[in-house]
Formats: structure tokens, sequence, C-alpha cells
């Protein structure tokens, strides 16, 4: 399968998704309130072979629009184990905290308490890196200062998932999502015995990865 | 397929999946969401239901039932129980199985156990190999194993505990490389490629995953004319070891020659390979001034030039070298080593090999192909004690006209006694008397009469890009007498650098790693370490290896022990 031929596919998909008539509002139509909150958690599974599966989290506040649109402004939170490589990041671990501003395209069944969506996001991510603890206090006691540092930078996501509405105000949510996020480090390090410095950066660190989180909203 | 495209992959799936589901979840009415869902296959394990059976032999005798014998002895032989042909080589508890036998004392009951355990093995085609009170070392066909299972005469059935035997060299723990271990890498060039250039690898395949890294960090390569890169000899697979004890995290390239046109070419290849270090425990005699210029220096420096650091081996002659202007003072063309001695005497133990490499200060202008020549004449004699007298046995008196190098050479003469032996120099046609340099080769740790340690360095010491490597023994820091000394003929301070020698490794088993052999490894490591773990320069590398020797002998840099004993520490 050519890529144009998944990408005819998928849009395909959506299309028939948008037009069906099957899609009318039914039990899984809710949000008669005007504003909720959401707490998700999961896994995510990064991109970068030299970044490790790490927890991700975090909360928003969800705005009907309407019943299929939803907006949602929140912050994520994920801390990614990362090892070292040499063209990349030393061992560590990079903080990354994005707030995000997202819509959320819901498409409720008729007669199941059940609403697949789609879902595109976009912001700025805090990011920090930290190089691994035990690894600088043992180059230091080799007479070595290692310091590493990472630049916050815009990030997006874009996935798909499903509502299982468990009351007009509860909501499970189940989603797999993409994150799209590249950042640079810089570095640094000292010998100590003859303080020569040597230091660069290291352009398009991807922290892309796919997402899986579950959670609940909540609505008043 | 990598990471990133399995997880495109996924994402099409799962979206996919979502959406082509619906149109179904639609039209169900009826709870749908707990269909049953078609596990993945299991691997089927091997019925053990017998609790005196270990599971590993029980896959064996199912792995022999089901996929025959070539998949039985594959599968013993990654725990190293294939007996070959034999069969399954196993250890087994013997079982007193009788009352007798129950009741009679422990040792007679386990003699007993072991003896109708043994008939029991030998009525099926094995037979036992060693035997500890109640446990015996068996070996056993393939094909009988599952009628053995059965049998009443054992309690347990097991694989054999095996030793994992390791050497680690002294010199790690000497100069500090232990802590760098396990460190991860601050952007350097981990892993850094190593290069362990010698003569042969003999063993090597054996201790690769073990002494050596696993397969897929060593690559192999040889440049000798038969391709031959064990070459019945040794010495590159122990000094392997010790690069690989100083910096486990290294890729190592085990690559071999026999000749300076061959190590030409694998210069050439190695640059090519982008390999960052040269671990050469290698020294040559006769093959350039002492002054940085040669063939062979000329092949570090290009190295050097593609990238690569050079660690080479001061040499061990230190005790086989003189060195001095021809002197004549009785005027009969003979080179007088004192006053009235025209001998330098030494001896050899019995069968070995002995061989004396003479040059002097006259090889002209190196032009970067050849030099230009000599047209001071000596020759070489070589001598051996008879218990009477020293009677000729060799001698080498190659023109000198001009255009030939200043070099003459007798080796590979032996006898079958431990006993004396002797050069001596003549002048053939000289307008000059030049400086001479003698090097011998033969085992020994008495010195050669009129010895002269100082400028004892071999080739290609003295390029001025090789980093040389003394000898110090690695549990003291004392200096090994025989470690060759600078300086250059050209007067620089050498060796760089010392090592740790007479340090452990498999290959050499018992006999310790004598000799600047293995003290060039401990750099290569100390350089490896650096370069692997940090980004600093090669050059940087070595200012900081100089900033943390432990300084021995005269204070700074001297010729005997470099800058310093290497350590890696702070």
């Amino acid at each position: 399968m050519t890529k144009r031929m998944k990408i005819s596919a998928l849009l395909a998909s959506i299309a028939y998704l948008l037009l069906s008539p099957l899609l009318a509002e039914g039990q899984g139509t809710v949000y008669k309130a005007s504003l909720g909150i959401s707490f998700q958690g999961g896994i995510a599974l990064p991109a970068d072979a030299f970044q490790d599966s790490h927890f991700t989290g975090g909360a928003n506040f969800v705005i009907p629009l309407s019943s299929r649109l939803l907006l949602e402004v929140g912050a994520d939170y994920a801390r990614i184990p990362v090892r070292s490589q040499a063209e990349g990041l030393s061992q560590g671990r990079l903080t990354h905290i994005p707030g995000l501003l997202a819509l959320r395209l819901r498409f409720p069944l008729r007669s199941l308490p059940l609403a697949p969506f789609l879902v595109v996001g976009g912001g700025y991510a805090y990011n920090s890196f930290s190089p691994d603890k035990a690894a600088v206090d043992a180059y230091r006691s080799l007479g070595f200062e290692v310091d590493e540092t990472c630049r916050s930078a815009f990030t997006a996501s874009a996935g798909t998932g499903l509502e299982v509405i468990l009351s007009p105000k509860i909501v499970l949510d189940i989603r797999g999502l993409f994150r799209f996020s590249r950042t640079s480090s810089q570095w640094e390090i000292t010998d100590q015995v003859t303080g020569k410095t040597a230091g660069g950066t290291v352009e398009d660190v991807r922290l892309d990865a796919f997402l899986i989180t579950a959670g609940f909203r909540l609505f008043f | 397929m990598t990471r990133t495209a399995t997880l495109k992959i996924a994402v099409l799936i799962t979206l996919s999946g979502i959406l082509l589901c619906l149109p179904h979840s639609l039209r169900l009415e009826e709870d749908v969401f707990f269909r049953q869902v078609d596990l993945l296959p299991c691997l089927d394990p091997p019925q053990n239901k017998d609790p005196r059976l270990s599971s590993f032999l029980v896959l064996v005798a199912e792995t022999y039932k089901r996929q025959g014998l070539e998949a039985a002895r594959d599968l013993a032989n990654r725990r190293g129980l294939d007996a070959g042909t034999a069969g399954l080589r196993f250890a087994a508890e013997a079982s007193p199985a009788d009352a007798e036998i129950g009741s009679a004392p422990i040792p007679q009951a386990d003699r007993l156990a072991v003896e109708a355990l043994k008939a029991d093995l030998e009525r099926l085609g094995g037979r036992v190999e060693a035997a500890d009170r109640a446990w015996v070392q068996a070996v056993l066909p393939y094909a009988r194993l599952e009628a053995f299972f059965s049998r009443p005469t054992f309690t347990y059935l097991a694989p054999l505990l095996r030793p994992r035997l390791q050497t680690t060299s002294e010199g790690v723990a000497r100069t500090g490389a232990d802590q760098w271990y396990g460190l991860p890498s601050f952007h350097g060039s981990d892993p850094v490629k190593i290069c362990i250039l010698d003569g042969g690898f003999e063993g090597y395949e054996d201790l690769l995953g073990s002494e050596l890294p696993s397969e897929d960090r060593v690559t192999t390569r040889s440049f000798r004319y038969d391709n031959d890169l064990e070459a019945g000899e040794s010495h590159g697979t122990a000094c392997a070891e010790i690069v690989h004890d100083m910096a486990p995290d290294a890729h190592l390239y085990l690559v071999n020659y026999s000749s300076s046109l061959e190590q030409a070419a694998a210069v050439n290849w190695l640059v090519g390979q982008k390999v960052e270090i040269i671990s050469n425990s290698v020294g040559w005699f006769n093959a350039g001034a002492g002054d940085g210029t040669g063939p062979i220096c000329d092949d570090v420096e290009r190295a050097y030039d593609g990238g690569i650091l050079w660690v080479g081996s001061a040499g061990n002659y230190a005790l086989d070298h003189w060195q001095g202007v021809f002197n004549d003072p009785d005027g009969d063309g003979w080179h007088n080593f004192s006053l009235t001695d025209e001998l330098l005497e030494f001896d050899v133990p019995a069968y070995d090999f002995v061989g004396a490499y003479l040059n002097w200060d006259d090889w002209g202008t190196w032009s970067g192909v050849n030099y230009s020549g000599s047209d001071q004449d000596y020759d070489l004699y070589l001598y051996r004690w008879n218990g009477a007298a020293y009677v000729p046995v060799a001698s080498s008196t190659d023109p000198q006209t001009g255009r030939q190098w200043p070099t003459e050479a007798v080796d590979g003469y032996s006898h079958p006694e431990k006993t004396n032996w002797a050069v001596a120099i003549r002048r053939a046609s000289a307008t000059r008397n030049v400086t001479l340099e003698l090097f011998l080769s033969r085992s020994s740790d008495t010195p050669c009469e009129h010895n002269v340690p100082e400028g004892s360095l071999v080739v290609p010491c003295d390029a001025a890009s090789q980093v040389s490597v003394g000898a110090t023994d690695w549990s003291d820091d004392s200096y090994h007498a025989y470690s060759s000394r600078g300086p250059t003929a050209d007067g620089r301070i050498r060796p760089l650098f010392s090592a740790p020698s007479g340090v452990s490794t498999r290959t050499y088993g018992g006999r310790n790693f004598y000799g600047t052999s293995a003290s060039a490894p401990h750099m290569a490591g100390a350089f490896g370490i650096l370069l692997g773990k940090t980004p600093f320069s090669r050059e940087d590398a070595l200012e900081m290896l100089i900033a943390r020797v432990v300084d021995l002998g005269l204070p700074g840099q001297d010729n005997q022990f470099g800058h310093g004993r290497v350590d890696v520490r702070r």
C-alpha cells in the first residue's frame, strides 16, 4: 500500500464518518452543561529509540461549543527517560509540559452511549532536561562537570478516541494521540583538571510519541 | 522497520480500526463490547510432570523427539552441554533405590547408588565422566534420554553447573578505569572504535562475549598474505583482552598483518572504517632513522591524519640494546666496545632464537618513499661460545655504497643448550666513525654486555604522533627494567606514558602478561574511555591524560616513565 493510498483511505474514512446519516444524535449526546474538566493518564511510546516509554498525564478545561465540537484548554505532563546517544541527548530525563489548545470533534452514536472522536491541538511546551544525577556525580568524581539544558518548543498533537458516557455528567475517555514536537539541547562539559571545556548543540531532538491515555471528564 | 514507521502504522491502524468498525457497531443492538478475542498462540512447553527432571533436559529430549538430533544438539550447545556424538552431558543425583542401600551408612549408600546409576547409564549407552558423593557427571545419547528419564536410579537430573571464567587485568583497578564502568557517555563517540593491530589472534573466538566483546561489537580483518587472522599467535588476543577490560563499551577491530606493506594496507582500511584508536604492541628494528621518519612512522602519521590515534609499545629492549660511536683504537677494523673488548656478549636460553640488528646514523634524507641511503659500510658478525672459544655463526655484510639503508641483521639462530653468544662490528668501508645502534632479539632477563638502555625505543616510537608506552609493574608502579627508554635519535623524550604490565589474561592463563605489549593496550583503553565517554578531541584527551598521570621517576617527563603512569581518575 503506497503512502498516497493510505492517506486516501484515511480521508475517505473520515469523510464517510462526517457524512454518515447514522451519526444523528442519540445516546452519545451529552454536554448539556457549559463547562467540564478532564483528567487523563496513560503511556507514551516515543518515536526516538533512545527514549523509553513513560507515563503521561494531564488535565483540561472542556468547553462544549456544540454537541459535536468541544474546545479543550489544558496542560499535559511527561517525564521522558532518555538514554545517551552519540548524536542526541545524554542520559537523563526530559520534562515536557505542553500547554495545549485542542478541538475535539465528536461523532455520538445513535443507539449507544458511545462517541468516537477526533482531536487536534497545538500549543507551546515547556521543556527541561536533567542529566542523570548518578552520572553527573560520577563524572564529577572523575574531574568533569557536565550540564545539559533543553529549550521549550511548539508542540502539536492529533488523534482519535472513544468516549464512554457513563452518565450525563461523567464520561470515560480513551484515546490514542500522536504528539509532534521538536526541541534542541545545549550541553557543556568541563574538565576540572585541565580546565578544558567542550560544548555543543543538539538540534532537532524529537519528542514525537504515540500516546495512549484514559481518563474521566466531569461536566457541571 | 524503524520505530518511527512502526508508530506511524500503529496510529494508522488505530484510527482506521475505529473508523472502519463504526458502521458495524452502529447496527448492533446487543452488547458487543466483550467479544471473544483470539489470543496469540503460546509456545507449547514440554510437559514436565516429573519433579526429578530439570525442564531444560526435558526440553532437549522433546526437541530431539520432534526436531531431530541437530536441533537437540544446538539447544544443548547453548548451555555447553552437548557432548558431540556421545550425547548430552548432564548431572544426576543417584538414588538410594532399595532398602538395603537406604539402610547403609551414607558414604556406602552413595557409592552403591552411584554404581547402580552408572550401570543403568551404561545399559543405555551412556557413561559417567566424574562423580562426587551422590552426584555424577554423565553423558547419554540423545536418543536414550527419554528412556532414562523414567528410571528409578536417580533422584534428580540437572544441567551441569559451569564456571564462567573471567580474567580482568589488574591494570584496570590500578589506572582507575573501573570507575568509568557503566557510566553513560556524555556526547562522546560511544562506542569508540579501537583496533588491535597485531600479528595474530589465536583463540579469540572462544573469548567473544566474555573476555572480549560480543560478536556484534568485534570486527575482524586479516591483511596477511594468507588471510590467517589467528596466524598461530595469541599475542593480539591477549592485547585485545586488556583493551576490553579497560574500555568494555568499545567496539574492537582485530586486525593482523605480517609485513610493513601489509601494515600500510591495514592502515588505509582502518582510516576508512573511522577507527579512532590503534593499539599496536609491535615494534620494528632497522625500520627508520629513529627521528620520526621512515615507512613505519609514515603509517602512524597517515593514520593520525586519517583521525586515528596510534598507541604503541615502547619495546622490551632496554637490556638488549647498545649504542655508541664506532671506536677502533687498535686500528684492526673491528669496533671496540671497551678498550680491549671487541665482542658484545649475551646469554641465550636453550632453543631460543637469537637475532642482532645493527643500524647507524647515515640514513640520508627521507623522501616519503625511501631514504637517500648510506655510503658508510659496516658489517655485523654473530658468534656462539662452543665451550672453548667464540666461533662464527653468521654475518651480515650488505654493501652500503650510497643508496642502501645503513642496516645489517642476523636472525633465526638457536642452540640446544643455554650458552653465550656475541656480536662484533667491522668497518668495511667508511669515511667517518658513525654512531652505531644494536638491538638483540632473545629471551633473557640479564642485560647484554656493554648494555646501554638509553635510546632503546623501537620504531615507530619516534613517530611524532605516536603515543609510546613503557611498562610499570601493576602491583607497585615499579619500572620494569626491560622497558625500552628514550630519547629518540633526534633527542625527544619518550615514551610518553607508562602503563601497567605483568597482568592477568585468559589468553596467557597462569603466565602473567609482561612487557610493554601489555602496557600499550592499557593506554589505548584509557584513550578509549575518554573518547568514548566524553566529546573531547584526541588532542584534549592527551592533555587530560598527561594531567592525570601518577608521576613516577624524575619529576615531570622522563625517558623511563614518560609523563608518568596512566590514570583516568581525577
